[in-house]
């Protein structure tokens, strides 16, 4: 992840970072994101509004819902694929909006978080990213998006941090 | 290698736990870092893990995943259990391709994942990043 975001100028894009971590360590990562790289990194309070240019991490032990494309809803329901946050809860919350292009990214990581989530973004429209498996310590989540759906692109983290400073 | 001498800790400052049942691997580690400006522990089983997190360590920790007795899933377990898990980045070993382990339900209390064998330039820097982190 810090590899991906070192150096990434402010983008004239909303980005937002499911990360599984205890809440304690929510506030140390987002530190260490806004030294690494030039947007605006927020950990949201329940019921803030998106901006756009900022880079929102859902706390730890909490759910990330995005209400109508427009605010942030923060929620300590259930676990979902045994993690709060999860991946899943945050792409399944997001509506299809024209105004919107939307991108879908899975990084290395352990368990299926994630899969079902890109796959409904795909079907809304969105560009769908997964970290190579190959360049993953942890495949099992890259691999289980890849099994779900048709990926557009499998990419070396470097490869993504070039996607991300595309958007420039 | 020097046997680790009591418990003594200063909680006022991070630093750094290995915990592996390898003695080469904790030989390595220590030789790697023994010059930082940060203490390093070496628990060579996950109960002496819990024993420096109970005596106030607070810092990064490198768990190796395979130990006898309590493995590095099962001391996780008992970090959570003890409510110790606070002011601490875990970090574990694993052999790239070892199937994922069954204990989804911890996945969360582990930031990230390290190969073994590793590089010890990726290795410094990973730590260096963590110990940042949580200044």
């Amino acid at each position: 992840m810090f590899d991906i975001f070192s150096g990434i100028p402010a983008l004239p894009v909303t980005i937002i970072i499911v990360q599984h971590m205890p809440f304690s360590t929510t506030p140390r990562f987002a530190k260490r994101l806004s030294q690494l790289c030039r947007m605006n990194v927020i950990i949201p309070s329940d019921e803030e509004l998106i901006k756009p240019e900022s880079l929102y991490i859902a706390p730890g032990d909490n759910h990330l819902i995005i209400k109508d494309n427009q605010k942030i809803l923060l929620t300590s329901t259930e676990k979902v694929n045994f993690v709060r946050p999860s991946i899943d809860v945050t792409m399944l919350s997001l509506r299809q909006d024209s105004r919107y292009q939307y991108t879908g990214i899975i990084l290395s990581g352990m368990g299926c978080d994630g899969a079902e989530g890109l796959a409904f973004m795909k079907n809304l429209g969105a560009k769908t990213i997964v970290q190579d498996p190959e360049t993953c310590i942890i495949r099992s989540m890259p691999e289980s998006a890849i099994r779900l759906s048709n990926i557009d692109k499998i990419l070396h983290p470097l490869e993504i941090r070039s996607f991300l400073l595309s958007l420039k | 290698m020097d046997p680790v001498q009591g418990l003594s800790i200063d909680t006022t400052t991070s630093g750094l736990m290995v915990v592996d049942d390898d003695e080469d691997i904790l030989f390595t580690i220590n030789s790697l870092f023994k010059k930082r400006p940060f203490p390093v522990f070496l628990a060579h089983s996950g109960q002496e893990c819990l024993d420096y997190l109970e005596n106030g360590f607070k810092g990064v920790i490198l768990m190796d995943i395979m130990m006898p007795g309590m493995d590095g899933w099962e001391t996780i377990q008992q970090i959570v259990n003890k409510k110790l898990m606070h002011d601490l980045i875990i970090s574990m070993f694993t052999a790239k391709d070892i199937p994922d382990t069954t204990l989804d339900h911890l996945k969360e209390y582990v930031f990230d994942y390290i190969t073994k064998p590793f590089e010890p330039e990726n290795l410094i820097a990973l730590v260096d990043d963590y110990l940042t982190m949580l200044s």
